[in-house]
This record gives C-alpha cells, structure tokens and sequence, in this order.
C-alpha cells in the first residue's frame, strides 16, 4: 500500500514537472534583432528592402525601412513563422509580394539576429 | 405563528446579506450607474475573487472557522508570477506555470499552517490571522533581501536599483487578462470572461465532489465533532492539517487567476488584503464560521463587490465628497464581519449554555427518580 502510494505521489510530481517544463519551453517569451539592411554571405549579396512590414506568429505587425534594426519577440522554442509583407508608397502591402520565412531561434545564432532580406529570399510565397 | 417562527429564523440567520441588499439597493439609484455598467463590473469582480473566497470553503468544512492564513497561499502564488515574471513566460504558459510553482510553496505553507493551528485548537482564526501577519514578515524578508541576492532572480526590469530585492510594483502585462480573454464573449455589449468562469466552475464541482469523497466525510465529521470522530478512528489533526493544505493551494492559485485579472502585482501588498476581502465577501454572502455553501461564495462575492462600486458614487452624489460613501462602505462591510463573527461567538455560547441547561436538567430528574 505504501508503495503503491509513493509511486502514485512520484507519478504526481513527475507530470508537475513536466508539465512546468513543457509550460516553460512553449510560453518564454525570447527578444530578438530584426534587421532591414544589406546581407552579405560569400558571393551572395542583397541590399537592404524599402519597406516592409513585419508579422511574427500572427502577432503585432511592425514596420521597417531600409537600414532599420529593430527588436522583436518570439515565444517558444519551436519553429516561428515570420510573415513579411512589401509595402508600397502609401505603406500597404503590396498583393502577391508577400513572403513566410520559417526558423527556429537557435538558428539566429548567439546574437539572434534575423537579417529581412535574407529572411525574404529564403522564405516562401504566402498562398 | 410556526411560519412566522420560520420567517424570524429566515431573517436571523440572513440578517447580513439582507442588510446588504437593501443598502445597495437604495444606493444603486444614488451612484447613477447604468444597468450595463453595474453588470459587466460585477462579472468582472465575480471571475476575479470567486476562486479565492471559494478556497475558504474547505477549512470550514473541518471545522477551522474562516482561513486567515489563506494569505500564505497568496504569498504563493505572488511568488511564482515573480518567477514567471523574470523568466519572461507570458501567456497562459506562464499563468500555469506561476500555478506550479506556487503549489509546492503553498503547500509547505499550509502544512506549517495546518500544524500551528492544530496546537492552537479552538482559536484557529486569530492564530491564523497573527500566523499571516508572521509569515508577511518573513515574504517581506526573503522577497525584499533574498530575492537578486539569495535567489536568483535577473531581470532588471523586477530588481532594485541596488541590485537585490523586488521592486513594488510589477507590471503583469504579458499575463494581463490571458485567462480572461481565452474564450472571448460578448453579450449585449458586456464581456463574458467564459474561461475563468470554466475554472470557478470546475472548482465548485470539485468541492461538490470533494464532501462525498471519505477525506472529505471525515472533515465534515472533524468539522462537527472533533471527540466524537477521533473515537470513530478519523485522524482528526492530519485531516485538519489537509484541509488547511488544499485552502492555502486554492488561495495561491486563487491570487494568481485574481492578478491576471489586475494585470499589476504590489509585491508587499497585494496579498494582505485577500484574506479580509475573501472572508468578508464569504460572510456578507450569508455563511457563518461554521456554515458555508457555494451559493454564499457568489452571493457574498457579488453584494460586497456591488457595495464596494456603488457607495463611493452613491457618496459622492449625496454628499458631494465620495470618500464619504468610501467610509461608509469601510464601516458597514468591516462592521458587518464584526457582527457576524461576534453573532456567531454568541450563538456558540448560547448552544454551549442549553446543552449545559439540558444535562443539568438531566441530572436533576435522574436525582428525582
């Protein structure tokens, strides 16, 4: 009986546990850079966009200009889904010119930089 | 004259709730607010504190009067949104772990609680209330001086300037209303908080589930007679310390669904106040220190919160200066626990005397004979 009352409190404790971790893991909230300016790696160079504007998870939209940095949130640690629009003249996206870029934070890496037209080139068309 | 006994009965033993109501009802008209107004802040204030005085319920039923320590549950649940807070865990994510984290700290808590209070048998409640004001001091000391310095807490945005101990106020924004906003709903222009509700409801079935349990039989039984049910073989202290257990957890976790809802933590204060504000909501609901249902809970929840809107409006119209109608309220809602904690003092006395009456006319028949 004893036993079979230590296992039930051990199992208690376990899915507490777990349970804390999984609630850590999916609701910390972690900064990151988003960065609007020119992207160079090896051959590869992209200069910065004019306009666009910035969709992390279906959360806030942000705008940035060429040559803006700016800092955003994404919360989880799983794959995050940024959405990025074009605007035009008047600061409206501009129809079928919008990309989903899909990453993961520990790609950013150690200063979690997210470069926009990387982001863009990389990213896939929304349908 | 049998229904006019009932009715005597009827109004004595509602007298508090009764002279609630008809305080707020005259003072509706006085506040001018509207119907639409008065609604959405008494469901607003009814998915907030619900779940707090509802943790009340348990120690009741064990017969340990009204929970003052139920503030060591709040200190709790503070403790685990300032982790939550410096962790930057927002959302529902972080209210659910906030509860996590409370829970082992509440439960330590109500054990020292449940274990001072059964040295203390038969004055639970100002031990209680003295053991809240105690273990205030110790939050205040750990939370003041070990918090950045002991513990380790990072972000600067919840630290001192100095380097340690958390500042007064902290902003819950990233929790704000999470719970609340979950489920949205509006009707007629008022908006339904549906899932703390869900959470309410869920708990009052759980109490409902709880009193046919045989932990919660042998409470009610600890609660009617404490001779009588240890020489039935209950374990009388361990099952008042359990109850005392699942208060203070309830509280913490009650406090937490309660500052999601204010979205601000007064980290030295916002916990000394929800033990009295519980309690008085419970008693001008109707129950007493030994009798109190989950019909109380809402109806006590929802009069004390209709006082607490409407006489400082009421006051200022009537009188010109609303912290007139703010004095008022302060004086009837504490005067109103005065009345029945001393109604109730009353009643025992008068019990213990006709029982005393009874075994000495007994006595003096058994003498006859």
């Amino acid at each position: 009986m004893k036993t079979r009352r230590f296992l039930v409190d051990l199992a208690l404790m376990a899915a507490f546990v777990l349970l804390g971790w999984y609630c850590y893991d999916r609701g910390k909230a972690y900064d990151f850079i988003v960065q609007n300016t020119a992207y160079a790696a090896g051959a590869e160079k992209l200069s910065g966009m004019e306009a666009v504007q910035l969709t992390v998870d279906g959360g806030a939209p942000k705008t940035l200009y060429d040559g803006d940095i700016d800092q955003t949130v994404a919360v989880g640690s799983g794959t995050h889904e940024l959405r990025i629009d074009v605007l035009d003249l008047d600061d409206r996206p501009v129809p079928g010119q919008s990309r989903v870029f899909r990453f993961r934070l520990r790609e950013l890496g150690e200063k979690m930089t997210l470069n926009i037209p990387f982001a863009y080139k990389s990213g896939a068309d929304v349908k | 004259m049998n229904s006019s006994k009932n009715l005597k009965m009827f109004l004595i033993r509602n007298a508090v709730p009764i002279v609630f109501i008809l305080v707020s009802a005259a003072a509706i008209p006085f506040s001018q607010f509207s119907a639409d107004y008065l609604i959405q802040e008494m469901l607003v204030r009814l998915s907030r504190n619900s779940f707090l005085v509802l943790s009340l319920l348990v120690p009741i039923m064990a017969g340990m009067g009204l929970n003052f320590g139920m503030v060591l549950g709040a200190m709790a649940g503070q403790i685990g949104l300032i982790f939550v807070s410096d962790w930057n865990v927002v959302g529902l994510h972080g209210l659910v772990l906030a509860a996590i984290i409370a829970t082992p700290l509440a439960i330590v808590f109500g054990w020292i609680c449940g274990v001072v209070l059964n040295k203390a048998r038969g004055r639970e409640m100002v031990t209680s209330y003295i053991l809240g004001f105690f273990m205030n001091g110790v939050y205040q000391l750990v939370v003041l001086y070990g918090f950045g310095a002991v513990v380790p807490i990072s972000s600067p945005k919840l630290l001192l300037s100095r380097g340690y101990g958390i500042r007064n106020t902290l902003n819950l924004d990233t929790l704000r209303r999470c719970l609340d906003d979950l489920v949205r709903c509006e009707i007629a222009g008022i908006q339904i908080p549906l899932a703390t509700f869900a959470v309410i409801g869920v708990f009052c079935l759980f109490i409902l589930w709880f009193r046919r349990t045989k932990l919660g039989q042998d409470m009610r039984a600890t609660g009617q007679d404490m001779a009588v049910a240890e020489s039935a073989g209950i374990p009388v202290l361990h099952t008042r310390v359990i109850s005392i257990v699942i208060s203070t957890v309830l509280a913490s976790y009650g406090q937490i669904i309660f500052l999601q809802n204010v979205g601000t933590l007064n980290t030295y204060n916002s916990h000394e106040q929800a033990g009295v504000f519980a309690i008085a909501s419970l008693l001008v609901g109707g129950a007493s220190v030994s009798r109190a249902s989950i019909l109380n809970v809402f109806v006590g929840v929802i009069l004390f919160h209709l006082m607490f809107v409407v006489s400082p409006m009421a006051g200022k119209y009537l009188t010109g200066d609303a912290q007139i109608g703010e004095f008022f309220r302060v004086f009837v809602s504490y005067g109103i626990i005065s009345l029945a904690l001393v109604l109730h003092a009353w009643r025992r006395h008068a019990d213990r005397e006709a029982a005393r009456a009874h075994f000495r006319g007994q006595n003096s028949d058994k003498e006859a004979k």
